[in-house]
């Protein structure tokens, strides 16, 4: 065991020695901290209409919009006719107060709209409930003009074609009306919902009803600005449609055909409803800035990447060829040690400089990232586990999905040290491997040329791409705030078989290399 | 020497290199308090034996046993008593002659801390150790190569071709501190060399090696006496011809390499006289007689190459 931390630390002091390994880390640092300050400087452009609400004058736009109508449309009582029309209400016939809009669908579309300006103008408090602030101002407003719009179109119904039909429907609106006018001019997110409501019957509402049920739960006065509520219902919609998938038993995904879920997709759903759950009810709302955040973030570690895959592939695949060259390997031969723990030892201290590196890019990067964007908070990785909520923090979750996503890159590392060990050769062990590194995405490439065949599936770069599988709720969050980098096709074997086809790789890549190192003849 | 238990000992050593037998069935044994010269040509195979008893190589037969413990057996406390050279010293050159110690030094068990300044100044090199190894002279990697071999001061001492790059200086100081090793200090040293004079200087035993196989073991005392007991003589004539002939045929001396000026004739100290006054007898004029020294080299060349029978 001594001699083992002894031929560890040895190692360590060669590798820590190689000026080449030096510069190739303080080339990795530098693109770990220069890229996101240079992102983060082209990306002040990108904000520019952050206080869109701010700028829009509201209530001047409207008066403006109100005069330009109101001379577009003359004079009123040119085409609006009233008169009383019967109808059965309750079994008895009665008489109804009622308006006839003799005009095309244009000129009611304009009538319309003058009387909701005015009617905004006339009662509206412009001060207390800027247009814009919270998303029930902005939902609420469209939805009180539409329906007043339905309404006028349904007035040009003359008075004699007018039936009970007409008039339930009419009454429908009418009442959907009230609810919006409610909820606009009062805040009311019940009233609001009591609208959607009423129009889910004939099929004219705009949100499901249950979810915003769910808002007025959180936010029963419709206070929430308007991004916050409206990632806020993207969860919602997410989960009711998987509260649906769940009902109806079939996997309803965008990219699949429907098909029958099975136990583990049920597990998978159920988990996904419950985080989507947490994250509602703890407004934990999805964050266009902090997605942006963490894609610079993500975009500056697979930059990094490229360094540390020449410092890895520099420092494994020259471990052992590069003193069988130059012949320093003989003063470890001499030494009182059996050859496997020499081997032990330079795969340990691979895989030192593995982590460390890794470590180094992963957390400089975030690090920087996070300091650079100290205002906002990136957002924890949740997943459920014996029924309860967990959270992976930021910081940690990136590190984690580091090492599963280069799970790839260790074993190309090992491929690299294990050629180092045959061949004696540093180039060669250097060539392929970081030849089969740059290769590593030809599945994908294959796939798209000749389709998915069975013998894909045994590839060594898909079984190693796991950290969706890992990971599985990694876009719950960020929802569709974040924009992907390229495809999300999904090659994926089960986890088990992946871990499996792994770990026998491994082996293998291992047993080759000891025993070339320890059975091998030293000339 | 028999008596003590020998440091090193080889048995029945064999191997081959895809169809190339290079150590054939080789067995000797390196005492403690001597130097072991081991001597062959380039090629015979020194190098293999070495390398198969320092662990580079597996032999295909044969055991060697270091100090008592069999190197297949109980592989690190064998490797333990043996410290060596195997052709250049190879170090870490980008680190400093006492980093590339202090990484050796851990790898063994219970090395003292002053011990690399020791042999530091004991191949001295003590000013420059702070250097990195690219630095030195090829002299000065081979002096720090036995700084190395020494610092755990083993029972066994290998070195191999331990003078290339030396300057004479260096051989001589290297010499001293090797006879001093196996002599005083009762270490085991076996030396490899193809060059007989510093064997010749340094050596108490020597086994010669050609072709894989191992031709004699005996003291460099028994090596030249061998040759000296008849010993040659160079005389100068002006008919070398006609007074070889003479004295081969008449009188039954061995001669050989005539020339236009001389000849040469194996005779001993009391012969000689007859030899000379038979010829001034026979009219032949002596221009110079001169005693040819025999030579390890000569014994050397006899042995590999003139097909010696093996004791």
């Amino acid at each position: 065991m001594n001699k083992i931390a002894a031929l560890y630390s040895n190692e360590m002091i060669k590798i820590s020695h190689r000026i080449s390994v030096w510069i190739v880390t303080v080339v990795m640092i530098a693109i770990a901290i220069l890229a996101p300050i240079a992102f983060s400087a082209a990306e002040e452009g990108l904000y520019e209409d952050e206080n869109y609400w701010d700028t829009v004058d509201f209530k001047a736009d409207l008066i403006k919009k109100k005069d330009s109508l109101a001379q577009t449309l003359g004079d009123t009582n040119d085409f609006v006719r009233h008169s009383n029309v019967q109808f059965t209400i309750n079994n008895e016939r009665r008489e109804v107060f009622s308006t006839w809009l003799d005009c095309d669908e244009e000129k009611a579309s304009d009538y319309s709209d003058l009387i909701c300006a005015n009617n905004l103008l006339s009662g509206y408090d412009f001060d207390a409930r800027p247009y814009g602030k919270s998303w029930l101002s902005v939902v609420a407003l469209r939805s009180y003009y539409s329906c007043h719009h339905q309404i006028c179109q349904m007035n040009r119904t003359p008075f004699e074609e007018r039936n009970d039909e007409w008039y339930s429907m009419f009454m429908l609106y009418s009442q959907a009306f009230d609810y919006y006018y409610e909820a606009l001019f009062t805040n009311n997110m019940q009233s609001f919902y009591n609208g959607e409501k009423l129009l889910s019957t004939v099929g004219d509402n705009y949100y499901e009803p249950e979810i915003i049920q769910r808002v007025i739960d959180i936010d029963p006065s419709g206070t929430m600005t308007f991004e916050e509520t409206a990632t806020l219902m993207e969860m919602l919609v997410e989960m009711h449609s998987t509260e649906l998938a769940l009902q109806s038993n079939l996997n309803l995904s965008r990219n699949e055909l429907p098909r029958i879920l099975t136990a583990s997709d049920k597990a998978h759903l159920q988990d996904k409803v419950s985080i989507l759950n947490y994250k509602f009810v703890h407004r934990q709302h999805y964050s266009e800035k902090s997605a942006f955040a963490h894609q610079l973030n993500t975009l500056t570690i697979s930059l990094g990447r490229f360094a540390l895959i020449i410092l890895l592939v520099l420092v494994a695949g020259t471990s052992v060829s590069q003193e069988m060259a130059t012949g320093s390997i003989k003063s470890l031969i001499i030494a009182p040690v059996r050859r496997w723990k020499i081997f032990l030892a330079k795969l340990l201290s691979i895989t030192t400089w593995c982590i460390a590196g890794g470590l180094l890019l992963v957390l400089t990067s975030t690090l920087t990232t996070m300091l650079l964007h100290s205002d906002i908070s990136l957002p924890s990785y949740l997943y459920v586990s014996g029924g309860t909520i967990h959270y992976i923090p930021y910081l940690l979750y990136m590190i984690l999905t580091f090492f599963v996503d280069s799970l790839s890159l260790f074993v190309y590392i090992l491929l690299a040290f294990m050629i180092s060990c045959i061949t004696k050769n540093s180039g060669i062990s250097v060539a392929v491997s970081s030849g089969l590194i740059l290769g590593a995405n030809l599945p994908t490439i294959l796939v798209a040329m000749i389709g998915r065949k069975r013998w894909i599936d045994f590839l060594p770069s898909i079984n190693m791409n796991i950290s969706n599988l890992v990971f599985p709720f990694s876009k719950l969050m960020y929802g569709t705030t974040l924009s992907e980098l390229g495809s999300e096709e999904a090659l994926n074997n089960p986890l088990s078989f992946s871990l499996i086809y792994t770990g026998v790789l491994v082996i293998i890549l291992l047993a080759i290399a000891y025993d070339a190192f320890t059975r091998r003849d030293i000339q | 020497m028999s008596e003590k238990e020998p440091a090193l000992s080889i048995q029945h050593l064999t191997k081959t290199f895809g169809k190339k037998t290079a150590v054939d069935d080789v067995s000797f044994d390196v005492y403690p308090g001597e130097v072991f010269g081991f001597l062959g040509p380039n090629g015979a195979g020194k190098t293999t034996i070495i390398k198969s008893v320092m662990g580079f190589i597996r032999p295909d037969k044969g055991t060697v046993i270091i100090n008592g413990h069999n190197v297949k057996k109980e592989y690190e406390t064998a490797m333990s008593s043996i410290g060596g050279i195997v052709e250049n010293p190879e170090m870490y050159t980008n680190l400093s002659a006492y980093l590339n110690l202090k990484m050796y030094a851990k790898l063994h068990d219970n090395i003292p801390k002053g011990r690399i300044d020791e042999v530091l100044e004991l191949v001295g090199l003590k000013e420059r150790a702070k250097e990195p190894i690219k630095k030195y002279s090829l002299g000065m990697k081979q002096r720090i190569g036995l700084a190395q071999a020494l610092l755990h001061k083993p029972k066994m001492l290998i070195l191999d071709e331990p003078t290339n790059g030396l300057d004479p200086a260096g051989i001589h100081q290297l010499r001293d501190i090797l006879k001093k090793y196996a002599h005083e200090d009762g270490a085991a040293v076996m030396v490899s060399s193809h060059l007989l004079a510093e064997m010749q200087m340094m050596c108490d035993r020597i086994g010669i090696i050609n072709h894989g196989k191992l031709i004699r073991i005996c003291s460099i005392d028994d090596l030249t006496n061998q040759t000296t007991a008849s010993s040659m003589y160079r005389i100068k004539t002006s008919d070398p011809k006609k007074a070889s002939f003479f004295l081969s045929e008449t009188c039954g001396y061995k001669v050989s390499n005539i020339t236009d000026s001389f000849f040469d004739i194996e005779a001993d100290e009391t012969n000689i006289n007859e030899c000379v006054r038979k010829m001034v007898e026979t009219g032949s004029d002596i221009l110079g007689v001169q005693k040819v020294e025999a030579s390890l080299e000569d014994a050397f060349l006899q042995i590999t190459g003139g097909g010696i029978e093996i004791e």
